[in-house]
Formats: C-alpha cells, structure tokens, sequence
C-alpha cells in the first residue's frame, strides 16, 4: 500500500502507476461555488487504492466523502467543480488516465464499465417505470455490441450472481415489487454487470435493516474474490469498514484526519476524532432496537463545522478534548508509524 | 389491471349517471314554463296545456325523470325546436369541427409545450428558461378570440394564407375543411401550451434529481438519453393530467374560438341554441359535453396503466 500526504504532486510528467494501483488520488480539491461564496468540499484529498482491494471512506455528513466519490465519477451537480489535484485510474488496457481532466465522452465510456456505482437508497436508485430487467440490459447494450437476447441471458445470470432467487421471473419485475435488500442485490448486479474494475459502494447498506447489511456486505466481500474488482466504501459506519475494508481514509469537513490499515487504525487510532468514533461503534443488538447508526454520531459533542465557516486551523478542535493552543495551526498530515497518517499535533498522546 | 380498468369504467359511469340527473334537474328548476317559452308571449293557455300533454310536463316528476332516462338510454336526445331535426342528428353534424379543432389544438400545444418545458427544466436559471416561462405567462394570459382575431387579420386578411373563417361549406373536401381549422388551431393550442408548460417544467424539475436519474447517469448514458428515457418518463404523469384536463376544457371552452372563426361546431351550436332558448338542444349539448369530458378523463386513466407499472389498484 501507498500512501502519500497531500500536495507536492508533480504535473506534466506522463501519467503512470505502481501495478498493482488501481486508483489514485491526488490533492483533489472539489468546490461548490456560487457567487461569492465558496464550498471547499473537498480540499486536498489523496489515497490510494490497489487492485482487488477495499478502501473505506470514513466520515459524517458534510465531510466530503460522497462528493469525493462523486468527483471520481465526474457526476458532480452544478455548480460543484474540480478545482485542482488529478485522479489517476487505471484502464482494462493497462492505460492511466486523469479522470479529472478526461473529456466528457470519454468520461461515459468508463462510467458503468470501468468504474460502476451503487447508492445509498436502494429504493428509489431504481427507475421505478422500467423492469429490472431492461435496466441491467440497458448498462450492458450501452458499453458492449451484444443482442437483446444475449444481455437478457447474463442479465439473469447477473441476478443469479447476487443469489435472487427466481432470477428468470424476477428479470420481468418492477423495482416496487421488491424489497429493499432485494432492489440492493439488482442494483450490485447492475453496477457489475459489465465487469467494472472499480465498483464505488456510496453507504450501500445505511438505508437496510441491520440483518440486510450483513447480507449485503457478504455478498460484496465475496464478489470481489471472485471478480477481483477494487471497491471504494463511503461510509459514515466504523463497524461496517472493519467488516469489508484493507484500508481506511477518515475525512473530518472536507479533509483527510486520518489514514491507514484498517487493523493499524482500528488498534491505535491516532487523532481524536477517529477515537470518538471508534469509541461507539454500535452493538449490533443494541443498534437494532434503537434504530441506527445515526446516534453513533452524536457520541461526539458538537456538530461538524458548516463549510461556509470553518475554524483556522483544525477542523475539529471546537468538539475535540485534546484541543491545545498549537491546533489553530492546520496539521498537515504526519506519518506516524509505516503507513499510518493523522493530522493531529498530539498524535503521539492517543 | 382488470380491477384497475373495471373500477375506473364504473366510475366513468357513476359519474354520467349523476350529470344526467344534474342536468334534468337544473332544466325543470330553471324559472319559466319550457312549454310557455317555447310557444312564445302570444300562446293560450290551451296551447300551452297541450304542449305540455305533448312533452309530457303534465305528469309526476319521478315518472319525466324515468321516461327521460330512458330515452337516453335508447339513444334519443330529443327534438330541437329550431332545427326541426332530432338534437342527436344536430350535435353529429356539428361533431367534426370540434373533435378535430381540439384535438390539432392538443397536438400543437404539446407540440410547444413538451421540448420547452423539458429544456427549459433541463437549463433551470438559464436564459433559455427565462424567456420560456415569461412567455408562458404571457402566453397564459392572453384571451384567446384576441390571438384568433389577430391572426385573422395577419395571416387571413393581409397574407390570404389561410380562410377567414367558416368550415368551407357542405361540400368542401377534407382537406379544404382542416384547413380551415389551421388558424383556429394554433391559437387555442398557443393559449392551452402555457399550462402544459409549466407544468412540464415543474414535474421534470422533480424527477431531474431523483436517485434513478444519478444511476442512468452512472451507467455511461448519454444526457439525452438519460432525459428523455429516464426523466421524462416519469415526468410524464402529471403532465399527461393537464393535457387531459386541457383537451376537456377546448370541448367545452371552444364556443369562444368557434364563434371568432363561425366554424359550426358544437360551442356554435349552444351559443344559437342558448339565444334561442333552444333547451332539447342545451339539454343534448351539455350533456355530449359532459360525457367527452369523462371520456377524456378515462382515457388519461387508461394512459397511466401504460406509462406506469405501479398503477395496478
């Protein structure tokens, strides 16, 4: 695994990764501008993501974990835009590209069949006017030159792959005549019904019931041994990362706090925020009866910063019990073991 | 589905069944003796005793209801007083100007009102979007026999491009007849595209930001593609309602139009009818009306199943 802090990335020099790098970040900065007024969503983000892997990003919302998977996918809504930093993919072909700099035509062909996307609501990321059916067909007439009947076959056997049952009767279904973690399972074997080589999962379980979850992210962990796709987790559930992913990225109002191993992290957390929210990971019985993840959140006192007005320095020192004079100074991202980043000036008293 | 399509039939029926009572009843509590009325100020009291004998007035009410519900049901609208010919005969004859004046109206506000609409959803906030809903207002507002008799005056009278007015006689071909139905036409589809406008705009506002767009989007499909298939689709409902109510009120609204360009269609028909105080007539009208109305109401109903799987009640 690489990880490299953010800034002091070259330009100009041919486009090139590691081989086992199947993405790669770097000092992204994405902002919402109106007016006067400037939305730094993302701002300085870099990871990188190897082949066949799982990197979680980690944060609540309004931290820019869903912009920074929707600037990879360059579906960004108006009028979000990529002001700096590149996103290195790596093509079927072997090929990098800068994702953030390709044309949009270009950018179509890889959308769904280089890199494919599954959402947070699995009940209404569906078209609700449209068998589940014509919508896995759809993505597969789009990017390959097959017959209907042809994508009609491996659009059952897609459904086969996500183990729904009946899968020949189902194809001729509407999205309303599903459950939820059914309409889940379509849209995974939607997304991978092209063989992407990078699936993004944006929360792909928040909106399931907790029994579901664990379905789901079985199903993900074992499609990927067998596909061999990398996925990039967005999530705001510590205790779904360590279920599904190698690597995690932790994003406190637009920036990286902390990254690194999943086991690294997990075991020694090294800026408070993270600990805060290691610190209430929900049992699992518990969570069930008290409906969910979101009090997980509220574990840490305050709220996130509104990014119209965000403090100097660090982000999170009006919520942190660390805080010292020294935090209205930004900490850059400091190695503090071998793979292992926080940006905390106290990192060594976690 | 088959539920669906019998309960909406039934309530088609429930519906024309209550209008026939309504329009019975406003005809026998209308002040003035119909009988009277129609002989005029110089009519005996015999006469009119007679007549009354003659249109069957002189018996219990229950028994006028029953006897003239039974007539509709064997098809029978009664006599026109003036146009000695049954009403039925009288509404056929004027049918085609009307069916055919509303429905090109139709076709033509669609025509503008979809592709604006949907562009102008499409580019919110653009110049595109505001010239579209100024003109949609403005289009709104305009009281279409002034539109009707300013193109009249330009594309009639000054350019001779099309009739003036009138359907072109007894025996002017179908093509000399639409024709004649160009002008009348577009201005009531221009004044009706308004509507429909706005609310292609407002409903493909609402779908642009749905899930199922961002997925169409992740596919790789192309923006038109994902507007027209994915959003347009489900924008469709709503606006296919306003159509539907605006076809219905062209039937009963084109009285005005007709009567600007003397087409001799239906709201001709009432407007002489009206004057003349010609009630079998009135009565007849109101009630063809009333049932292309819920007709027309139905088949938007029946459209719904089409466009959307969920409607299976």
């Amino acid at each position: 695994m690489v990880i490299t802090a953010s800034s002091g990335v070259g330009t100009g020099a041919a486009l090139a990764l590691p081989p086992h790098v199947q993405l790669k970040v770097e000092d992204l900065q994405t902002y919402f501008i109106q007016g006067a007024s400037t939305v730094k969503s993302v701002d300085g983000v870099s990871f990188s993501l190897s082949r066949g892997q799982t990197l979680a990003v980690v944060g609540e919302s309004g931290s820019g974990k869903s912009v920074t998977s929707l600037t990879i996918m360059r579906l960004l809504a108006h009028p979000g835009r990529i002001v700096g930093g590149r996103v290195l993919y790596r093509l079927r072909g072997g090929d990098v590209v800068d994702l953030a700099q390709l044309p949009e035509k270009r950018m179509r062909a890889i959308r769904g069949r280089e890199i494919a996307m599954i959402f947070q609501e699995p009940m209404t990321s569906l078209n609700p006017l449209f068998t589940v059916g014509d919508q896995i067909m759809e993505m597969i007439l789009l990017h390959e030159s097959v017959s209907r009947d042809e994508a009609r076959v491996r659009a059952k056997r897609m459904l086969e792959l996500v183990e729904i049952p009946a899968p020949e009767r189902r194809l001729d279904q509407y999205p309303h005549e599903m459950s939820g973690g059914m309409r889940q399972r379509v849209m995974i074997a939607l997304a991978l019904s092209c063989n992407p080589s990078l699936l993004i999962a944006d929360e792909p379980t928040t909106a399931l019931d907790v029994t579901i979850q664990a379905q789901i992210l079985d199903l993900l962990r074992r499609l990927q041994k067998e596909i061999g796709m990398s996925i990039l987790f967005i999530t705001h559930n510590l205790g779904v990362v360590a279920e599904i992913a190698h690597e995690v990225v932790v994003m406190y109002a637009g920036r990286v706090v902390e990254q690194g191993l999943v086991l690294n992290v997990f075991e020694r957390p090294r800026h408070p925020y993270t600990r805060g929210l290691l610190a209430c990971i929900p049992d699992v019985r518990r969570d069930r009866t008290e409906g969910g993840g979101r009090r997980l959140l509220n574990a840490i006192p305050g709220n996130v910063p509104s990014a119209l007005d965000l403090p100097t320095g660090c982000a999170f020192a009006p919520r942190c019990p660390l805080v010292v004079d020294r935090c209205r100074e930004l900490p850059p991202l400091i190695p503090v073991s071998e793979d292992h980043l926080s940006r905390c000036w106290r990192y060594d008293d976690l | 589905m088959t539920r669906y399509v019998i309960r909406r039939f039934l309530g088609m029926i429930a519906v024309m069944f209550t209008v026939v009572t309504i329009v019975f009843v406003i005809v026998r509590v209308a002040p003035g003796d119909p009988a009277a009325v129609m002989l005029g100020p110089d009519a005996t009291a015999a006469d009119i005793a007679t007549l009354r004998e003659k249109l069957g007035l002189d018996r219990p009410l229950i028994l006028q209801y029953l006897y003239f519900l039974g007539q509709l049901l064997r098809g029978d609208l009664g006599q026109s007083i003036f146009l000695n010919m049954p009403v039925l005969s009288a509404l056929a004859e004027r049918a085609e100007p009307t069916f055919f004046l509303t429905l090109f109206s139709i076709l033509i506000a669609s025509a503008i009102a979809l592709p604006v609409g949907i562009l102008a959803a499409y580019k919110r906030g653009s110049l595109f979007d505001q010239v579209a809903t100024t003109l949609a207002m403005l289009a709104a507002s305009i009281p279409s026999f002034w539109l009707g008799l300013i193109f009249i005056q330009v594309f009639a009278v000054r350019f001779s491009w099309f009739p003036v007015s009138g359907y072109g006689g007894p025996d002017a071909s179908f093509i000399v007849r639409l024709s004649h139905l160009i002008l009348p036409a577009t201005t009531l589809g221009i004044v009706s595209s308004a509507l429909i406008t706005r609310f292609t705009r407002a409903s493909m506002l609402d779908v642009l930001n749905d899930d199922y767009v961002r997925t169409a989007r992740s596919k790789g499909m192309g923006e038109f593609q994902v507007v027209m298939k994915h959003a347009f689709k489900n924008a469709l409902i709503p606006v296919l309602t306003v159509i539907g109510l605006t076809a219905a009120l062209l039937v009963s609204g084109a009285v005005v139009t007709e009567t600007v360009f003397s087409l001799p269609g239906v709201g001709n028909l009432v407007v002489s009818a009206v004057l003349r105080r010609d009630y079998p007539v009135i009565q007849g009208a109101l009630l063809v009306i009333a049932a292309l109305y819920v007709l027309i109401n139905f088949v938007i109903d029946m459209l719904y199943l089409v466009v959307d799987p969920r409607v299976r009640y």
